[in-house]
């Protein structure tokens, strides 16, 4: 199945592209993008996606469409996820 | 009772007044209102300029430290001339010029474990404007503890997020993330454009929040129309999402942390 992926701030420097189309297995989690998109890119972003025991980070927020949604959630064909990382004032 | 306009409020903020669902007792309600700002740089500046336009009463301004000339791309209160000087007085002094019928506290000082509670105490809302997330962790917590309404805003080169807690109601900054962004970093790249962006509609919030205009039903129930009093409705458990390269804005539906150790415990 077909999975557009958008990257908000650090995360999209990281990436390298503001989004980018992946296919995955169907019924993977979103768990399992995160863990597919890691393999596409380099240390950077591996550094922001991943924690130090190589989990996704919940600290960046998960959407699918427009509802945030945990790591378990199940993904569709056609589904949108949209990635940020924390940003803040200055 | 909210006292009545004097003629002079009424000739300065005629251009606001007219607005629907506002008018002299939305006008009246931000008069009364106290609102402190952490961090008044590119963000907290702007938003603060636009709650000094609208009429807000009182602001108390918290932002520690010197103008360095590296602010001077974003931080509009300040001047070429003020380098090396107080943020905080640089941008008292320009709000009070400019609206000399309002309330300016300084705190120079920025929010911090032993000051937050005190502040967020004497303010009505809470403006989250720092680079820091600790600082706005911790400004969100004394906010929701208090029940006072916090809008929390934030900026990455040119995209910005914005979002309102209302206690009790909403989902609070700890729900999204409930420990310190470990890839967050201090410096990062902006514009002044963005920064100003994300402080007017923060100031927006603000004063919706403050004025009654944050109604997501309308008063008389029913069909809501767009000359309702109160129409209008806030970032209520959403977060905006603006990408300025692109244009294209979005929001985003949240949903609270039922283990939430700041806001689980405050839910209605
Ligand atoms: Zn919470």
């Amino acid at each position: 199945m077909r999975v557009t992926v958008h990257y908000f701030a650090q995360l999209r420097r990281a990436a390298g592209v503001a989004s980018e189309t992946v296919m995955m297995e169907p019924d993977a989690t979103l768990a399992q993008l995160i863990q597919r998109l890691v393999q596409g890119h380099g240390d950077a972003f591996r550094a922001m996606a991943l924690d130090g025991a190589d989990q996704p980070q919940r600290t960046l927020l998960y959407a699918v469409g427009d509802d945030q949604a945990d790591l378990d959630r199940l993904l569709r064909d056609g589904d949108a996820v949209t990635i940020l990382a924390p940003m803040a004032g200055g | 009772m909210q006292s009545p306009l004097t003629p002079d409020d009424r000739a300065r903020y005629e251009w606001q007044l007219s607005a629907a669902g506002f008018g002299e007792e939305g006008q009246a309600r931000l008069r009364s209102s106290t609102v402190l700002i952490s961090r008044i740089g590119g963000v907290g500046g702007t938003l603060a300029y636009e709650l000094a336009a609208a009429g807000v009463g009182k602001l108390i301004l918290a932002h520690a430290g010197n103008l360095r000339v590296d602010d001077l791309n974003r931080q509009l209160l300040m001047s070429d001339a003020g380098v090396d000087q107080s943020r905080v007085e640089q941008a008292a002094r320009r709000l009070r010029a400019f609206n000399p019928s309002i309330h300016i506290e300084t705190v120079a000082e920025n929010v911090h474990e032993h000051n937050v509670d005190e502040l967020v105490w004497r303010a009505d809302a809470v403006a989250s404007c720092a680079p820091l997330f600790a600082e706005r962790l911790l400004m969100n917590r004394a906010a929701v503890r208090q029940g006072k309404p916090l809008v929390d805003c934030a900026m990455y080169e040119m995209e910005i997020q914005l979002l309102t807690v209302i206690p009790g109601q909403t989902p609070c900054l700890a729900c999204l993330y409930p420990q310190e962004p470990p890839a967050w970093r201090r410096r990062f790249p902006v514009f002044g454009a963005v920064a100003g962006t994300a402080g007017c509609l923060g100031a927006m919030e603000i004063i919706k929040v403050l004025s009654g205009l944050d109604a997501p039903v309308a008063p008389s129930a029913g069909e809501a129309r767009l000359d309702e009093p109160g129409l209008g409705e806030a970032l209520r458990g959403r977060m905006l999402i603006g990408d300025l390269r692109t244009l294209k804005f979005r929001t985003m539906q949240l949903r609270r942390d039922p283990k939430c150790a700041v806001c689980a415990k405050h839910s209605k």
